[in-house]
Formats: C-alpha cells, structure tokens, sequence
C-alpha cells in the first residue's frame, strides 16, 4: 500500500483552517458564489469565491491571496446539475480535485458555455445506440426462429457420444417408468419393419427402437438414436403402414440429431432464464421433454424423410396422413390432455398432409403380413425393465 | 453561515465535526418511469444506466457538512460486470452437470453431488458481497476522497461460507454471532482515503441476544400458529356445510396479527442490531450513532412495501430513496475528526461493476 500524501497542500489546509472561522463570515460579493474547493489529495477543502469569466471559472481562495481559472472546456459534472441544487464539478486534468458551488445561480451560464456539462444535461446515457442494438437483438432472434442456422445443434455436435446416449437413456427410462414391451414375436416385427425401413442392416444398427407404455398415442426420438413407439400409438393405429410412416418419421428426426440440439436448446434457455430471473429450475429430464419441440422446418424435413424410406420399403407413405388426421379428429383439432407435446407445439398442418397425400404410391404393399402386424399390436402382452 | 464553505466547524481538539444531512432530491417519480420505460424499449440494457442516474441523486442527495456525496460508477461497468458473472456462471454451472451427469447418469450419486454446487454458489454470495462493497466505496467520493476495501474477497468469502453452515447447524442461533463477525470483517477492511474504520474490539454480538430470542421464539411459535391453522382450516373445509361467513374473517384477523407481530419482532432485532453496529464503528476519535427506532421502520417497510405492489415494482427508484433517506436522518458521526490525516487512498480501480452481486440478487441500492 501506498503511503500516505504528506505534501505540502495539506500543510498549507492546516493553516486555512487556523484563520477560516475568522474569513469565511465575510460577505460574499456580487456576481460572486461561496463554495470550496478541494486538491482531491485530502479530505480538507479551501474556502474559495467563485464568478464566471470568459473563458471559465475564476476561483479565488478566501483565506489566501491568489486565484486560479478552471477553464469551460476542463470542467466535467461530480453529480447532477439540477436546479436549485449546489453544483459539483470536476476537472479533466486533475483526477479527483473538487469544486464545490453552494447554489445553482451559475448553473445557466455552466451549461452554455462548458461542453462536457451540456452532455451531462442530457441525461449522461446515449439512448440511440442501446435502442439499435435491442432492435439488432431482436432481428438475430428473429433470423435464429426463421432460418436453418442452430447454434444449439453446433454445440449438440461437440458433446461427447456417450453423453447423448446416457441422455437417451434416461429420457426413455422416465418416459417409460423403466419398463418395456418385450413380447418376443411382437419385437420380431417391430425390427422387420425397422429393418424394411433402413438401407441396410448396417444402418439399421445406428437406431435403437423399442416399444413401451408412455400414456398417450405418441412416438418420441431421444438423443443417440433412441426411438421410443408408444403402445397407444400402435394400439390407434390401423394399418401397420400408418405405424412404420410414424416410425420413419422419428427416424428421420434422429438421421438429424433433433433431439440433441432441442434438449441443448431448453438446458439453456431454461438455465439463462434462471440465471436472469432469479428463479425457474433446471428442471428433470421429464420436463424437458414435454419442453423439447422441433420448429416447423424441422418437421418438414423429418416427413421428407418419411415418405422416401416408405417408398424405398414399398409401403404407403399416406398412410401416415390418414393417422394424422385420425389423431386430429379424436383430439378436437388443437391438443388436450395427452397428445403428445411434438402434435401439440406443431400440428401437422394442413400443407403437411397434404405432401403426404401427394407422395401416395398407385400400388403398395403392406410392410407387414397380418400375423406380424398382430404379433406387433400385442408387444406389451410382456414387459420387462429397461436396459442399455 | 459556516456549513457549505469549508462546514468543517473547527472543535476545541483541532479537528473537525462531520455533520451529515439529507437534501430532499426531487422528480423521483419521473425518473423511476423513465427508466422503466427506456429499459423496456431496450431489452433491459437501459437497466445499468438507469441505475447509475438514480444511485448519483441518491449519493447527491448526502450531505457531509453540506458537501455531496459523489457516485462515479457507470452503466458500462455495471453492464459489462454483469455479463462476465453470467457467462462464468453459465459455463461453470453446464461444465458441472454435464460432468456429474456423464460420469453418474440420473442417480442417487448425481443428486447427492447437487449439494456442493449449492455451496459453491454460496461461496460465490459472499464473493459478491465483498466485491460488491468495494465496488461501491471506490465509486463513492467526497471532496474527491473516494474508499476501498482492502482484504480479499477470497478470504471473506471463505467466513460468509463457513459461519453461514454453523447458522444452519445450530438452527440459526449463530446468527448475531455471524452478522457481527461479518460486519466487523468488512468495517475493519474499510477505507475511507488512507483512513481506516474500526470496529471496537470489546464490541460483541452479545447484547444482540435477547432481541434475537424474542425473534427466533416469535418465530417458533407462529410456525405453530400457522400449522394448527392450517390443520383446522382442512377440518373446516371438510365439513363446509356447518363452516359460517364470520369464520373467513376470523382466519383474515388472526393471519393479520401474526403477520403484525412477526414484523414487529424481526424489525425489533433489525433496529437494536443496526443501531449497535454504527454505536461501535469508528472513524479516527468519533463514532457514528444511528437512531433507528421501531416504530418508524415499521412505517417506512409498510409505506415501501405498499408502494412497491401498487406501482408493480416500477416506483423501486422511489422505495431506494426512502430507505436512503431514514438512515441518513437517523444517522450522525459524534466527536471529530482530522481531515488532513484523510489522504486519497492509491490502490488499483476495477473497470468493471458488481458483476455477481447483480447475476446472483443481492443489492440494497
């Protein structure tokens, strides 16, 4: 630490305050103001006079002979300059040195002729540049909603595999409560329509798809390629075409790691949102589900995917239009209680069934003979508990 | 007229009283809405700056022997320090889970190892409350004399941490203990140029006891009061068929009581705490008194409290100012002092502001 300042300025205080009792009580003159003015050194101030000059303020001491200028352009604002107020100033070359005006009959004067108070009068903040840069904000929200560009999915990229699978897993154990349908013959039929829907069984090993209990006619995709059919879904269902166009659609929503950059997408939010607000909570893995939704585009694509891996596999890729509209019209349109988050954040619009409709094939062939599609219809006639 | 030339009132032992007063500053009320308004339009960025225009009226507002009270902070710093503690909150806090979570996965471990994340932040707090501190006294000047702190953060967080565990341990009787402790910690590492406060060091949480006991056993006993309440309140529901009108405002009388009572005690303790606190700080000969009085606070808190529903938190400027202006009436430094011996003190100023204090939610003004 720095030692104390024993120079002489404060030498020269301790001799003001001897004789100041005696001098401050002089009148002050006309045009002139009382107020002090402090070095910035000490905590001692002078008793000085002030008066304004052309080319600034003129100080002269009290209880000393001489007097100094502070010219317009030095002086800086300590504090508001308001009326009826006593005025502090600055100066711009002498860090931490005072003067101090007992009233604000100067004031009017101050602000016409010195350049930096006239700024400080405006209020001190630049109003302008902040309003862009919200606006500036605003638009880059805006661009993130509209367009293809997902930070989210850059930074889903760079987390390790085996995060995404551990995260998988848990998503599909608390969705399932831990259990799976594990009926032999039904899961046989479960990886033929798998296996019909992939390029070959290569690719076919990238998916773990299973069937379980999960409340509510839905089919969920977690990250590491983890495709959960709900029992529900498959018991709605009326064809096993209409259960293979669900499944391909989830699967194309794992060829694009949506799942992975949805749930970096909610982490996130969710966190800065707790970090802003002072509140929320990061939440369990199963609130983030029903958070997790994929945007418009995301859905499209996944569709996309839908109707080229039923067409490679010979089935009808409409089939998954007519199970749309069947879902629609059990929940009245817009969602209630059980539909599953993914049909109630994004609806399939009308557009959308109406490309599935479009990619109809003049002749198809079931995916499945009738006793697979009834084996998979009773795959919950067993369970058993999740495993890796 | 002495006060606003020198105002240092030359005293019998050479040096100077501090008479400290208040200037009733005014357009609060607009200035509260303008804000308000201006950080709405900006996405909350006007947020730093607004508080900067209000905190310098507030320190305007001070006045030592008739001098104001200087605040130099700015927008920019209280943004920019800001942003650092969010980032570094984030990143550390998504460091940590992701590595929790890909070593243990979603188990019993994993939730276990939440706790020292909650410690950690605890930890952080008292960081903030430091930094937070100095941050303000180096932005504080008069007649140019700006203040620091001169321990380390570090260190007084390591005590917040500790002393804050043994509060919870011994059910919240170490609290007296731990606020002197703190406050003693804080005051002694207070520097007003070159000069340093001092807290006595016969001064000990002691006499703060038996208002604390009042406070805690008020306490004990409306948490019973509220449970046999609420238990009575279910049997009411149960059979609502027999439960009367007049029941409704018998349970509205007796919550308002309770409310009135815990108030009365925790204001209590706040009031003798505080008043004790200023009584034993000392600046080189005197020592401040501060004249907090129940009934006064009770007002003020009420008046503050009613404020801030009605305006929706938009009059907040408005409540700061109040609060300000109480403790400043109540507040008065006894005996001298030697004002040459207040020298500018010559450590480094951070560029940024109270960065964690504001990420984490703790600030008075």
């Amino acid at each position: 630490m720095r030692k104390p300042w024993t120079s002489t300025p404060s030498e020269h205080a301790r001799a003001t305050h001897r004789v100041h009792s005696a001098r401050a009580a002089l009148p002050v003159p006309p045009g002139s103001h009382a107020g002090t003015l402090s070095s910035g050194q000490s905590a001692v101030a002078e008793p000085v006079l002030v008066s304004a000059s052309a080319s600034g303020l003129r100080i002269s001491f009290r209880d000393r002979r001489g007097e100094e200028i502070w010219p317009w352009e030095v002086l800086v604002a300590a504090g508001p300059l308001l009326k009826g107020e006593p005025i502090l100033l600055g100066h711009r070359d002498r860090p931490g040195a005072r003067l101090f005006i007992a009233d604000d009959a100067l004031r009017e004067e101050l602000l016409r002729h010195a350049p930096n108070l006239r700024k400080e009068s405006r209020g001190g903040a630049r109003i302008w540049p902040m309003l862009l840069l919200a606006a500036g904000i605003l638009g880059v929200f805006a661009w993130l909603l509209y367009s293809s560009f997902s930070p989210a999915r850059i930074i889903a990229d760079m987390l390790p595999r085996e995060l995404h699978d551990k995260l998988g897993l848990a998503l599909t154990t608390s969705m399932t409560n831990g259990r799976i349908c594990n009926d032999p013959d039904g899961q046989a039929a479960l990886q033929t329509m798998l296996l019909k829907l992939s390029v070959s069984r290569d690719e076919m090993q990238r998916y773990n798809v299973v069937a379980g209990r999960i409340g509510m006619i839905n089919a969920l995709t977690a990250p590491g390629g983890r495709v959960l059919m709900g029992e529900e879904l498959i018991r709605f269902a009326r064809s096993p075409d209409e259960v293979a166009g669900v499944l391909a659609h989830e699967l194309g929503h794992a060829d694009h790691r949506d799942p992975e950059a949805a749930l970096v997408r909610v982490a996130g939010l969710s966190l800065l949102g707790m970090l802003m607000f002072g509140d929320g909570n990061i939440g369990s893995l199963a609130v983030l589900l029903t958070e997790m939704s994929f945007s418009r585009q995301a859905e499209r694509k996944a569709d996309e995917v839908s109707i080229a891996r039923m067409r490679r596999a010979g089935a009808n890729p409409a089939a998954l239009a007519d199970f749309f509209e069947r879902l629609m019209k059990k929940h009245g349109g817009s969602g209630e209680g059980g539909v599953s988050a993914l049909f109630q954040t994004h609806p399939p619009t009308k557009e959308r069934i109406a490309r599935l409709r479009a990619a109809a094939l003049p002749s198809s062939r079931p995916i499945l003979d009738n006793a697979q599609w009834r084996a998979l219809r009773n795959i919950c006639r067993s369970t058993a508990p999740l495993t890796d | 007229m002495q006060r606003g030339q020198d105002g240092a009132r030359p005293s019998s032992s050479g040096g100077a009283s501090l008479n400290i007063t208040w200037r009733e500053p005014s357009g609060f009320v607009w200035l509260s809405l303008k804000n308000a308004l201006l950080t709405i339009l900006t996405l909350g960025l006007y947020y730093f700056w607004g508080k900067v225009q209000v905190r310098r009226r507030i320190w305007h507002a001070i006045r030592i022997n008739g001098e104001p009270l200087e605040y130099t902070g700015t927008g920019r710093e209280l943004l920019l320090g800001f942003v650092i503690a969010i980032t570094i909150l984030f990143i550390g806090i998504v460091a940590y889970a992701v590595l929790v979570f890909s070593v243990f996965g979603e188990s019993v471990v994993a939730k276990l190892l939440e706790a020292p994340l909650y410690v950690m932040l605890f930890w952080l707090t008292g960081i903030a409350v430091y930094r937070a501190r100095r941050y303000r006294l180096r932005r504080t000047r008069w007649r140019g004399i700006r203040g620091t702190l001169t321990g380390s953060p570090v260190s007084f967080a390591y005590t917040w941490t500790w002393t804050g565990l043994l509060v919870v341990l011994t059910l919240g009787w170490a609290l007296p203990w731990r606020q002197v402790k703190l406050y003693r910690r804080l005051t002694n590492d207070t520097r007003i140029g070159t000069q340093a406060l001092r807290f006595d060091d016969a001064a000990t949480a002691g006499p703060l006891y038996a208002p604390f006991a009042m406070m805690w056993f008020s306490g004990f006993m409306v948490a019973l009061l509220v449970f046999g309440a609420a238990i009575s309140g279910i049997a009411l529901a149960m059979n609502a068929g027999t439960a009367k009108f007049t029941d409704v405002w018998v349970y509205g009388a007796f919550g308002l009581v309770l409310a009135l009572v815990a108030a009365g005690v925790i204001l209590h303790y706040h009031a003798v705490k505080l008043n004790y606190l200023a009584r034993h700080t000392r600046l080189q000969d005197g020592h401040f008194r501060l004249d907090l009085r129940i009934g006064d606070l009770f007002r003020l808190v009420l008046g503050n409290f009613l404020i801030l529903i009605f305006s929706l938190g938009i009059l907040l400027p408005v409540v700061q100012k109040r609060l300000a202006r109480h403790f400043v009436e109540k507040l008065e430094f006894v005996g001298t002092v030697d004002l040459d011996a207040i020298a500018q003190a010559g450590d480094n100023l951070e560029k940024t502001g109270e960065g964690f204090a504001e990420a984490l939610d703790i600030d008075a003004f």
